[in-house]
């Protein structure tokens, strides 16, 4: 705390409490949703203290307590990445995030990129199988996440009209149509702990959305 | 009425006669109105900060909630939009139509999901009561009052908050609570209900339909996770079937101002705590049944989003959206004539001066320049186009005309002004409290003045007849200046809240002389309020924060 004398960083700090407060406030009433949404606005606030103060142990306890708070919370129906970070898999595999084996077979495509940790899941959009595959590691501050969307079965191509929509929780979603005939699509994004976003997966009249927090 | 005299002119009553123009909105609400069988949509006035629309509102709840005959109103409907308007104002022979209006921007209780829904209750209750009709909200009041005993609110203070001629049936309901006796409560209330009614026992069952069930369901209901959750679809389907009694009025308009009130500043929040904010105002809405003549007319600076809402959403079909324009020059001039401000090369000035595009004239800032025409008359001196002839940016005109009108009237009224844009809201009292402490002269004469400036509003709150606030666009402007007399009022206003006990408050004000010792201070005591299961003191919190964007 001798460093924190900062009015800039004292006021983002208490910030980020007023926001943790909040997530506490509204998960005790089961509004999970805006819950979720405080406990971003906090890890974001204790994260920007964390880049000018670093040794800040109060700020970082409470990110800590956030990020608990969060897996706790939302562990049940969002994708928990932290947790495949900590190599804790049997929520993931509940929820359909198998091994790349399980999902491929001895078909696995190939996919470059070392000690990243990779998962799979097969999503069906009407006749059409796919694979969405999460490929994710960590970085010095951040996540880097690959998605990757393959065919499955017979087909060896992504199918025509395939919109594939990455939804962060603020700012815009970005929204990608597979090209004709292209074996398959990849995406990389970098987020920070706590953060939460979606990808929808849409071909026709068919959508499937997966939800995460990392 | 010679506003030179009073130095007024867009404030309360005496803005209302020089209302200009807006003749399409006024058919179109007489339309509403009058129309068989009633419009089913949702009216909804949106358009930039002083545009008119809260005067808009005002002008149509007190002047045109007006029902006519048939016959009157197909020889009305003919007519042009100006001519309406005029004839309106002229056919004698009508059907006032009972109102309520709850105003968002009025503190953070009126926006609360509890209180605002309570407020508009009594209000309702009042304005039935006022032209001889009964509005009972039964399933509403049995679970706001379960709900407020739940709270651990005694029985004199939940009576306080129920129009007074329910002060009979609540303490009734309160008595039964207590002896937690579920048939005694059913008997006691019924009784209550039938004497007030006139309804024999078994129809009175019947038609109020507190049974058994119902009564076990509310009162298994968590109160802070669902049951406050519920109170408006009780409100809702209580006014829906008052609506669709025999001796029911044939429309009521629920009149809602400053909807923009909910999210303050905050333009860039996520999803769900965008939509949470006016999401009992959404429920309340989607319940309610427009088709048995209740009538909605909301304002605010933007075209709603509900459409886009997770929950309770309201499709784009059930809302008319309405553009409240600035005024044309024609108009504007209508306008400077009705404040006898009649010298043409000035009338000319002014209105190029209010101007924001080519015959778009910004209506609070005409009701400045005039303000400040005005000012300077009372001050002897006489104002030429010439002294208008210099315009600012957009961007400088309120602070501009602010400080113009600040030269033609006493130093202690400029010193109290600043004051009092310290103030979410003020009245007398919060006046001479100010003088007092900031050493400058509070007197009634003075108040009155400061009160009939344009950019002061009356507060929109039954409870508070005599509530003030500073036109949000000028504390807007105040607040981004330093000055030493307006940060002064905050530690006075601080300290004044703190002898209330309005700790909320006290946070307000000790924000804006210390952002760090505010917020530290809402954590500690949101915290405090969260373990202790405060809800009220929790809701206000949040609100104050929304408010304070942190």
């Amino acid at each position: 705390m001798s460093n924190f004398t900062e009015n800039q960083e004292r006021i983002g700090f208490l910030k980020g409490k007023a926001a943790q407060a909040s997530g506490n406030y509204f998960a005790r009433l089961g509004r999970h949703e805006i819950a979720l949404e405080e406990y971003q606005q906090a890890l974001a606030a204790y994260e920007s203290v964390y880049q000018t103060l670093p040794d800040f142990a109060e700020a970082q306890k409470n990110k800590k307590t956030v990020r608990d708070k969060l897996r706790e919370l939302f562990g049940h129906w969002f994708v928990v990445l932290g947790k495949w970070l900590q190599n804790e898999f049997d929520k993931a595999t509940e929820a359909g995030w198998l091994t790349l084996e399980e999902i491929f077979g001895t078909a696995i495509p190939a996919m470059p990129r070392k000690r990243a940790i990779k998962r799979a899941k097969q999503i069906d959009l009407g006749t059409e199988k796919l694979a969405l595959v999460m490929d994710i590691k960590e970085l010095t501050q951040e996540i880097s996440v690959i998605l990757r969307i393959y065919p499955l079965g017979k087909q060896t191509h992504l199918p025509d009209n395939l919109k594939f929509t990455v939804i962060p929780t603020s700012g815009e979603a970005h929204e990608y149509l597979a090209q004709s005939h292209h074996p398959a699509f990849e995406t990389e994004w970098f987020y920070k702990h706590g953060e939460q976003f979606s990808v929808k997966m849409q071909l026709n009249d068919m959508t499937v959305t997966e939800d995460f927090v990392i | 009425m010679n506003p030179e005299q009073n130095g007024s002119l867009t404030n309360g009553h005496l803005a209302l006669q020089y209302f200009t123009n807006r003749h399409q909105f006024t058919k179109q609400f007489a339309e509403y109105l009058n129309d068989s069988p009633p419009p089913t949509k949702i009216l909804f006035f949106h358009g930039d900060g002083g545009n008119g629309k809260s005067l808009l509102l005002k002008f149509l709840r007190e002047k045109y909630c007006k029902q006519f005959l048939p016959t009157i109103w197909q020889q009305l409907k003919t007519q042009s939009h100006d001519e309406l308007t005029t004839a309106i104002e002229k056919v004698e022979q009508y059907t006032p139509i009972p109102t309520a209006l709850l105003d968002f921007g009025h503190n953070e209780q009126s926006r609360d999901h509890f209180y605002s829904l309570l407020m508009l209750r009594r209000h309702l209750g009042i304005a039935a009561k006022k032209l001889k009709y009964k509005f009972k909200f039964p399933h509403y009041d049995f679970a706001c009052v379960w709900y407020l005993h739940q709270s651990g609110k005694s029985k004199e203070e939940i009576k306080t908050l129920f129009p007074p001629e329910e002060m009979e049936l609540i303490g009734v309901i309160m008595d039964a609570l207590a002896q937690s006796f579920w048939a005694n409560l059913i008997r006691s209330i019924i009784s209550t209900l039938t004497k007030y009614s006139g309804l024999h026992l078994g129809l009175a069952w019947q038609q109020l339909g507190l049974d058994k069930h119902w009564v076990e369901q509310i009162k298994a209901m968590n109160p802070d996770k669902a049951l406050i959750n519920q109170l408006p679809h009780w409100f809702a389907q209580d006014l829906n079937a008052i609506m669709q009694t025999d001796n029911a009025p044939s429309r009521i308009v629920l009149f809602f101002d400053t909807h923009d009130a909910f999210w303050g500043h905050e333009h860039n929040l996520p999803q769900e705590s965008f939509f949470y904010r006016d999401e009992w105002l959404r429920q309340l809405l989607s319940d309610l049944e427009l088709s048995t003549g209740i009538m909605v007319v909301i304002a605010g600076r933007e075209e709603p989003r509900w459409a886009n809402s997770p929950k309770f959403m309201i499709s784009q079909e059930k809302i008319e959206t309405q553009l409240v324009w600035p005024l044309s020059e024609a108009d504007a001039l209508i306008y400077l004539q009705n404040a006898d401000i009649s010298e043409t090369d000035l009338q000319q000035a002014l209105i190029q001066y209010a101007s924001v595009k080519p015959n778009q004239v910004h209506p609070f800032f005409l009701s400045l320049c005039a303000d400040v025409v005005l000012a300077a008359k009372q001050r002897g001196t006489t104002l030429n186009a010439l002294d208008f002839a210099t315009i600012p940016e957009m961007n400088l005109k309120s602070k501009e005309l602010t400080n113009r009108l600040l030269r033609y009237v006493d130093k202690e009224i400029e010193y109290a002004i600043h004051a009092l844009s310290a103030c979410r809201t003020f009245n007398r009292e919060l006046y001479f409290t100010l003088g007092d402490a900031l050493h400058f002269n509070a007197t009634p004469p003075t108040f009155e003045i400061i009160t009939q400036f344009s950019f002061v509003w009356h507060s929109q709150s039954e409870e508070s007849e005599n509530g003030y606030r500073i036109h949000d666009l000028l504390r807007r402007l105040y607040h981004q200046q330093r000055n030493v007399t307006k940060t002064e009022a905050h530690g006075i206003l601080e300290q004044h809240y703190r002898k209330q006990e309005k700790v909320a408050e006290a946070i307000y004000h000790s924000y804006y002389q210390n952002p760090a010792r505010g917020i530290e201070e809402w954590n500690e005591v949101f915290i405090t309020a969260d373990n202790l299961r405060n809800e009220t003191l929790c809701r206000t919190l949040q609100k104050i924060r929304n408010e304070l964007v942190f």
